[in-house]
């Protein structure tokens, strides 16, 4: 059950066409605070926090950004790092507004992942890996394996 | 258990749900109508009268007093604040709170899209806000600059005009379109020349999942209407200098043709070199039409760079991130004011470069994307 109107808000700027064009629900149904938690619970079975998978991520993008929108070798990873005009605000907010940027990062199996600068955000902020079907969405236990990140 | 007591019990409490939506909505109505509210902006300067109840945003807007935003009302952006000087509850809400830094909330800075009218109140905003005007306008021309920017030609109503400083930008109003169902408005640089007061060119990038791109380059067609509100911004030509020194990547490079055209026009003394980065030969634009330039005037220069040119494009031009270009043209910032409108990750580096060079905050003007 939502708890109050600023939770309904929540709720409701993180549906489609509202913050972005697809959202960050996509068709899932729970209710934000239960998709945080289930990751959350996801996340316990393996040790590793979310604040540490967002650090990674954030890493990454960092050194992809040396590439200037091409592709670039980082570690065993390639990324390409593109920035668009405008800027995206957290639909938490929390006050975090970032540039407009994808991360495509590719590893030596040929598997790819994307993110954006929000993924990286909501993730390390507050533990939202977005909803089922969303185009964002991250499914923990990949990012984890894909990031090849251990317990500490 | 007997299956017309469940029915009986099923059909109360849809009698219950249906009074209590009823209540609620008589009650939401009394309790909302905050009757006429006196809104007194700059100590007289403006006096509204307006239907409270509405964000001081959106009330503002409507009596065609448009504060910028960039999120639209939610409160993501933190950009529409306005002084509050009377008539609203002190104290910040907890959305407005991330945005407000201390020395804003003793002036009593809020954030007008979340601040309601209630009643009367005093405010305070910028005189040059009263300036800005909304246009409705007819797309006369969409074209297809590279496979992701497309530049939107608008014409304006008959007899009405705009004026803008060339590097000035515009709010652009999506209209609902597939899976969004409302109005949302970004802000884009203006790229045509501010000796033409009845039609406005932007350029607009694809970004993926926005709402405002997607809508023109999926949605927007040519004799559509579309509104706009502006001019907004301080990127704009300052001129106290010999040489200009220009650099832009993508969609970046509408201030900068705007601002090559307002030196042109004017007949201003300053040589200009304007360096573009792509990627790809399929990343350049306005090639021909810069190439004309430079040669009809030869105050002007012109650079494309190419980070990655590939074999089959025969490029002849400079190789290299913009940077590299800037590294090895640029000597030093004697006499010299940059303009640069990009990415944040390209400015940062640009920027970089020409303070070791000797420009300075006062001599680099920037519009980053972000």
């Amino acid at each position: 059950m939502k708890e109050n109107p600023r939770d309904e808000m929540l709720q409701r700027d993180m549906r489609e066409g509202r913050l972005s064009k697809d959202g960050f629900l996509g068709d899932d149904d729970r209710d934000i605070q239960e998709i945080i938690s289930d990751d959350e619970a996801v996340l316990a079975t393996v040790g590793i926090t979310a604040a540490k998978i967002a650090d990674t991520m954030r890493a990454l993008t960092q050194e992809g950004l040396k590439g200037m929108g091409e592709e670039c070798p980082v570690g065993d990873y390639m990324i390409k790092v593109e920035e668009y005009m405008g800027f995206m605000g957290c639909p938490f907010k929390d006050g975090f507004r970032q540039a407009k940027r994808n991360t495509t990062i590719r590893n030596q199996n040929g598997k790819t992942m994307i993110w954006t600068d929000v993924n990286i955000h909501l993730i390390g902020a507050h533990g939202f890996f977005q909803g089922k079907g969303a185009e964002y969405r991250l499914e923990p236990m990949e990012l984890i394996e894909f990031l090849e990140l251990k317990a500490d | 258990m007997d299956f017309s007591v469940i029915l009986r019990a099923v059909g109360s409490l849809a009698v219950i749900s249906g009074v209590l939506s009823v209540m609620i909505s008589i009650s939401e109505k009394v309790l909302n109508n905050y009757g006429i509210c006196e809104i007194d902006i700059n100590n007289g300067a403006r006096l509204l009268k307006v239907e409270g109840g509405s964000t001081l945003l959106n009330t503002l807007a409507g009596e065609k007093i448009f504060i910028p935003s960039a999120c639209g009302g939610k409160a993501t952006c933190g950009l529409c604040k306005v002084k509050v000087l009377e008539g609203t509850p002190s104290g910040l809400l907890p959305t407005e709170e991330p945005y407000i830094n201390q020395e804003e909330r003793k002036q009593n800075v809020r954030l007008s899209c979340q601040v309601k009218v209630k009643g009367n109140m005093k405010l305070e905003i910028e005189e040059e806000l009263f300036n800005i005007k909304e246009f409705i306008c007819d797309v006369e021309d969409i074209t297809d600059m590279t496979y992701d920017i497309k530049r939107v030609r608008l014409k304006l109503a008959p007899g009405e005009t705009i004026n803008f400083k060339a590097g000035q930008f515009m709010q652009f109003y999506s209209k609902p379109y597939g899976k969004v169902k409302e109005v949302v408005f970004r802000a884009y640089s203006i790229s045509s020349k501010s000796s033409e007061h009845d039609h406005i060119e932007l350029l607009f990038r694809l970004v993926p999942g926005g709402i405002c791109t997607g809508y023109v380059h999926q949605a927007l067609k040519v004799g559509d209407k579309a509104r706009m509100s502006g001019p907004y911004g301080d990127f704009y030509l300052r001129g106290n200098c010999e040489e200009l020194i220009m650099i832009a990547g993508g969609s970046g490079l509408a201030p900068i043709r705007s601002l090559v055209y307002e030196v042109i026009e004017n007949n201003l003394p300053h040589k200009m070199r304007f360096f573009f980065g792509a990627n790809t030969l399929k990343d350049l634009y306005y090639m021909e039409e810069f190439a004309q330039i430079q040669k009809d005037y030869p105050q002007f220069t012109f650079i494309p760079c190419l980070a990655f040119p590939e074999a089959e494009d025969e490029w002849t031009g400079v190789t290299g991130f913009v940077t590299v270009a800037l590294e090895q043209q640029i000597q030093n910032g004697e006499g010299k004011e940059a303009y640069l409108c990009g990415s944040p990750g390209m400015l940062d580096a640009c920027i970089k470069i020409l303070k070791d060079k000797g420009f300075t905050d006062q001599t680099i003007f920037y519009d980053k994307f972000s």
